[in-house]
């Protein structure tokens, strides 16, 4: 049998050496996540791999050979890259991002990383979509902006309230100061709310929303929650219909929150309406809410988003609304884990109904961080 | 006497700095919102301005700009309020004669509203 020069002496040879490297390289460059470029001087594509060619929206490669990189960004981002690539090609390696416009109108945002001269007059672009993180940052910025806003407009009630205070103390107006005081109380427990909400999407986001299971009378928590309610808006006459009749195994503070924010958006979302409808009843082994006011309603489009995190209803009808954002959110959370569902029926300028469905006995979902009284045989 | 508008839509918040500025000697009235806030300027003429950035109808700055375009009411001073930290540039922008972050000292409005109204 022949043997190879490689199997001779030891060493593959330099012909099969470079063929390896190449089959190396080239898997490389088909199979890496990130995009990779090949562009001349110009800023041409010479080649790509399959990431880039995702990145720039083509289904063919031939497609981008020979365009120019400055024809494929939008018109912000055209002025930049032009700049930008000699540059590059002059100085070396160069970071930075552009928006791509793919041809079927859409635009990513990329982040780019560039070697001058790998080869001669060649340029190695590396690129990576960030369009999500991008979102979920500007996401993540406008919601501060709401969250400072929500938390200051309370504390701003609380300054002039305190100032009030020192006023009617100097003048010994008794009445007055205890006035304030239950305004300043009541501005303190609805910042209360706030940070609770915000401590709640965080758990919620790192799965970690704690739950306490144990036996209670719905019946009489939704009574409770209704009277709480009804006593500090008087616009809305709240009626409640139906009864459970039994008791419901589950978070009683956790249901109660859902309750309390569905009744409290029929209130908000129908500023013209004067009562909201609370229809209560038993399914079998599962209870059903149903919570229907006479507002603004919600549309097809809206429908669809109005369980995402930091969703608030449209500001064209009632401007503007207050409120992070993040109720329904929590409370859809809240009622999936208890092995629940929540959705809504709604017509918009007629109004909305929120309904969910929890099991009498929730089944505890394991993922879930859950503490159980120990007195409870489930 | 000196009349000062208030342009807010935070009743509660209104209700305090009403008594607050009455009890320092001013008339006070209020609009809770932003549409009807022009054609209230117009027909009362304050003496100066409080106004929300963050109003139903209208934005405070869109307010502010109506009232700096328009000859016999640019001269009234306006200070904008708001809980938006970004807002002071747009109110100035707006032409807002002066900007106050909520919330907020009395004692720092009251010496804006003296710095600003006309003797």
């Amino acid at each position: 049998m022949k043997k190879n020069n490689s199997e001779k002496n030891g060493r593959p040879d330099k012909n099969e050496a470079l063929r390896i490297n190449e089959k190396k390289f080239k898997s490389i460059f088909r199979n890496a996540s990130d995009g990779i470029v090949v562009a001349d001087n110009e800023g041409r594509i010479v080649d790509l791999n399959t990431a880039a060619r995702t990145i720039f929206g083509a289904s063919e490669k031939k497609d981008l050979i020979h365009r120019r990189l400055t024809d494929m960004v939008t018109q912000e981002s055209a002025a930049s890259v032009h700049k930008k690539w000699y540059k590059i090609v002059a100085t070396g390696m160069k970071q930075g991002e552009f928006e791509v416009n793919r041809t079927d109108g859409s635009n990513r945002i990329v982040e780019y990383k560039a070697t001058a001269n790998f080869m001669p007059n060649r340029h190695l672009l590396l690129l990576r979509d960030i369009t999500e993180r991008k979102i979920e940052e500007r996401r993540q910025m406008h919601f501060l902006g709401i969250a400072s806003h929500e938390l200051k407009t309370p504390l701003a009630s609380i300054k002039a309230y305190t100032q009030l205070l020192k006023k009617y103390l100097r003048e010994g107006g008794q009445a007055k100061v205890e006035e304030y005081l239950a305004k300043v109380d009541d501005k303190t427990d609805k910042l209360t709310t706030l940070i609770n909400d915000l401590l709640d999407i965080t758990r919620i986001k790192q799965g970690k929303l704690e739950f306490f299971y144990e036996l209670f009378d719905f019946d009489e928590l939704l009574t409770d929650v209704i009277d709480e309610i009804q006593t500090a808006k008087t616009t809305h006459k709240i009626i409640a219909k139906g009864k459970i009749g039994k008791n419901l195994l589950g978070d009683k503070n956790r249901i109660a929150q859902v309750i309390a924010n569905v009744i409290r958006n029929a209130v908000k979302y129908s500023p013209h309406a004067n009562q909201v409808m609370v229809n209560v009843e038993r399914d079998g082994e599962m209870i059903a809410v149903a919570v229907q006011d006479f507002g603004i309603g919600i549309s097809e489009k809206e429908k669809k988003r109005i369980f995402e995190l930091y969703y608030r209803g449209t500001r064209r009808t009632i401007n503007p609304i207050s409120g992070l954002g993040v109720g329904l959110y929590i409370a859809n959370e809240i009622v999936k884990q208890h092995g629940g569902k929540m959705w809504v029926d709604s017509t918009r300028a007629k109004g909305s109904t929120f309904h969910f469905r929890i099991p009498l006995r929730a089944n505890i979902r394991r993922k879930t961080k859950t503490l159980i009284r120990k007195d409870l045989h489930v | 006497m000196k009349t000062v508008l208030l342009v807010d839509d935070d009743q509660d918040f209104v209700e305090s700095l009403t008594i607050l500025l009455q009890d320092q000697g001013y008339k006070t009235h209020t609009i809770y919102d932003g549409k009807s806030a022009y054609v209230e300027v117009k027909k009362t003429k304050p003496d100066l301005i409080i106004l929300d950035s963050r109003l139903p109808g209208e934005p405070g700055e869109w307010v502010a700009r109506r009232l700096k375009k328009s000859k016999e009411l640019s001269r009234i001073p306006i200070i904008m309020v708001s809980a938006h930290n970004g807002s002071r540039k747009n109110a100035i922008g707006a032409g807002a004669d002066a900007f106050l972050a909520k919330p907020f000292a009395i004692d720092e409005l009251l010496t804006l509203i003296e710095k600003h109204l006309p003797n």
